[in-house]
């Protein structure tokens, strides 16, 4: 009888230091998940802040608080830091909270790996904004002044600032890889005993998908960017046309990822929207298979639409009608999952709290985000509107109304189960009602200068659209100064406040709730078994 | 995952992918990723193809990593008088026995307040559930345990 001792794998389980290096090294997915969704809010109050002064200067027409060169650069990092350093990392802080509670694992599978997929984030994000930095200094000429998508020419002959947001986004890109692998594996492994793919969460669901599509599209990123700092500095000619390179063919690849990066963003959002509505509806789902399908089938639709995003390019006939019905069908699943929102809350016990508030909220201005999406995807049309701020308006109510609002209702609808304590309920219907209406302030008048002819991305405009920019910018202001009541409900809510229950929300079905709140460190001490 | 009768317990760790739904997917993510990947290198963007690969053998990877220890598996039985401990790590298994009048069960305190659950006796010990469990699981288990061999004596 000799000693035997057993190790199976890294024991994250037991270890709980305290202090910084508890954050540092830590590998529970509930310190991991807090550290994500800490940082993406973090980022949405530095991108928020930037389009602030893009605002300030769109106040008048006329130049009045910056040059041309930095109101470009503003537009791109505000861009890119809201994409890649806000939406994205809290829907990954959402998937690390939630995802083990969910489907009744320990933790996620591979917790190493976990911690430093979020480690890599804050050197991307210092990547992006060091060129403001070193500009002040005398160091190179600011940051990346092409907008989020590096066209080509213009981010070929650009100056330093490109070629950090290249490394940013590369950082990025190898975080959203690794957190995408870390939740495939989870949920292909790690379930609960009964708990099949098909009694999975809706949010399970989205973000499998989600992972599926990053997996898909970051390589395809990866290697824009990389040709585009081989152009840039080693003599290549992958999308300079003087030496025989394409550069349409740099709009293919970003869009390749670009557009499935649009519903990267959302169908996280997606998952959990319909858990809110049963919630406090309070009855099941309704359409839970309707709902995956839809997802799948919008995940495969999602990477063969891309390019609708540059119509106006140059593309024969055949293919412009391609990219538009199949984008235009994309409005076929979507409209499933419409209906069966709808149908959840139809005849439901309904109460609205916050979390529903700005699930109902986020239903209708995502609606419009969407039908304002289909009337761009018909080619003719997309002729008038591409790169008006049409586009711009449309764009937000997907990504704001249908990505930002739709996290803010995953915020006030976990965060009393994540920190023990109801947040203050008449803050947060206060904090909804301004983030509603003055994001309808700040984007229905973009619609009609865009309507009406303006082109995005200029510090300057045509004297016809100044009342409607005033308008707008007091409504980004308004809308800006609002998310500080977001800031001050979550902090208030993680210092005290009223205890929370464990199920937090009558309504509230799954795994998470039959948890305390906050949940132990150590998620279940008895293994849940689903029936 | 932790099962406990009364006359034996289990622990092992979450396992809910079968070896052939693993591989059903690692095939879908290869023909996908790698069509996507051929695609762009036939118009020239040859980049793409070492990011996907690079990618998908991360996603390979982290699947056998995982799956290596999905059979994985520790055992408490008792027979009659003797408590027998079953180890199996990577399909190696081992067993141990000893006189249930005899065993000791041992919940030693650790660095970082870490917890580790010891069965044995004359001076031999088998640790047990030490990456499947916490701390509250071991104590759970030890004072099982040590409520059956209560019985025994």
């Amino acid at each position: 009888m000799s000693t035997t001792t057993v190790a199976h794998h890294d024991e994250h389980h037991d270890d709980h230091p305290t202090g910084i290096m508890r954050w540092l090294t830590t590998t529970n997915h509930k310190d991991i998940g807090t550290m994500y969704l800490t940082f993406s809010l973090v980022m949405f109050l530095v991108g928020g802040s930037m389009i602030l002064g893009i605002r300030a200067e769109l106040f008048k027409p006329g130049l009045q608080l910056m040059n041309p060169e930095f109101f470009n650069q503003l537009i791109g990092v505000h861009a890119l830091i809201m994409i890649f350093a806000a939406l994205m990392p809290a829907a990954t802080g959402f998937a690390n909270w939630m995802l083990p509670l969910q489907i009744g694992a320990p933790d996620m599978a591979l917790p190493r790996l976990n911690n430093w997929g979020f480690w890599i984030l804050p050197p991307s994000a210092i990547l992006l904004t060091l060129p403001f930095t070193l500009a002040l200094f005398g160091v190179g000429d600011g940051a990346l002044a092409t907008g989020w998508t590096f066209y080509p020419p213009l981010s070929v002959q650009g100056g330093i600032g490109v070629d950090f947001a290249i490394f940013a986004v590369h950082l990025l890109g190898i975080s959203s890889v690794l957190g995408s692998i870390n939740i495939i594996v989870t949920i292909y492994n790690m379930r609960a005993p009964g708990m099949t793919l098909m009694k999975m969460p809706m949010f399970a669901w989205g973000w499998l998908i989600t992972a599926f599509l990053l997996i898909a599209t970051i390589p395809v990123l990866a290697g824009a960017v990389t040709m585009l700092l081989t152009d840039r500095h080693f003599g290549t000619h992958f999308f300079d046309a003087a030496g025989g390179g394409d550069p349409i063919m740099f709009q293919h690849l970003f869009w390749f990822f670009g557009h499935p990066e649009v519903y990267i963003l959302l169908l996280p959002v997606w998952g959990f929207i319909p858990q809110i509505l049963q919630t406090f509806s309070r009855k099941p789902m309704y359409g839970y298979k309707a709902q995956v399908y839809s997802l799948w089938s919008i995940g495969a639709l999602a990477v063969v639409v891309w390019a609708h995003h540059f119509f106006t390019a140059g593309m024969p006939v055949p293919a412009l009608l391609y990219f538009m019905y199949s984008t235009m069908a994309i409005s076929l699943p979507l409209a499933v999952l419409f209906y069966c929102w709808i149908r959840t809350m139809w005849k439901g016990s309904m109460s609205f709290e916050t979390p529903m508030l700005f699930t109902v909220g986020w239903i209708i201005l995502f609606g419009i985000g969407g039908l304002t999406g289909l009337v761009l995807a018909d080619v003719a049309a997309d002729a008038q509107y591409h790169n008006s701020y049409f586009v711009v308006a449309h764009f937000h109510y997907t990504l704001f109304a249908g990505g930002i609002m739709g996290i803010m209702a995953g915020v006030y609808y976990w965060l009393p189960k994540m920190t023990g304590h109801m947040y203050n309920e008449k803050l947060g219907k206060t904090h909804f009602w301004l983030t509603a209406i003055s994001f309808n302030v700040t984007f229905i008048p973009q619609f009609f200068v865009g309507l009406a002819g303006m082109p995005r991305r200029i510090p300057d405009y045509a004297l016809q659209f100044a009342e409607f920019n005033m308008i707008s910018t007091v409504g980004a202001f308004v809308l800006g100064l609002s998310q500080l009541l977001f800031v001050y409900i979550i902090i208030s809510c993680v210092k005290g406040g009223k205890k929370a229950t464990d199920r937090v929300w009558e309504g509230a079905q799954g795994l998470e709730w039959t948890l305390s709140s906050p949940p132990p460190y150590h998620s279940f001490t008895e293994q849940p078994v689903v029936k | 995952m932790l099962s406990i009768c009364e006359t034996q317990c289990i622990t092992r760790p979450n396992a809910s992918a079968s070896t052939e739904s693993v591989c059903k997917l690692l095939l879908s993510l290869l023909v996908f990723s790698g069509l996507i990947a051929l695609a762009f290198l036939h118009v020239g963007a040859w980049m793409v193809l070492p990011f996907a690969g690079l990618e998908l053998v991360l996603v390979v990877l982290a699947f056998v990593v995982v799956l290596r220890h999905s059979g994985d598996y520790e055992k408490i039985t008792f027979v009659q008088d003797q408590v027998e401990i079953e180890q199996s790590v990577l399909g190696e298994i081992k067993h141990v026995r000893f006189l249930c009048y005899w065993t000791r069960i041992t919940l030693r305190e650790g660095e970082n307040g870490k917890t580790s659950l010891w069965i044995g006796s004359h001076h031999q010990e088998v640790e047990f559930g030490r990456g499947t469990m916490d701390n509250a699981q071991r104590e759970q288990v030890a004072s099982h345990l040590k409520r059956i061999l209560l019985k025994t004596k």
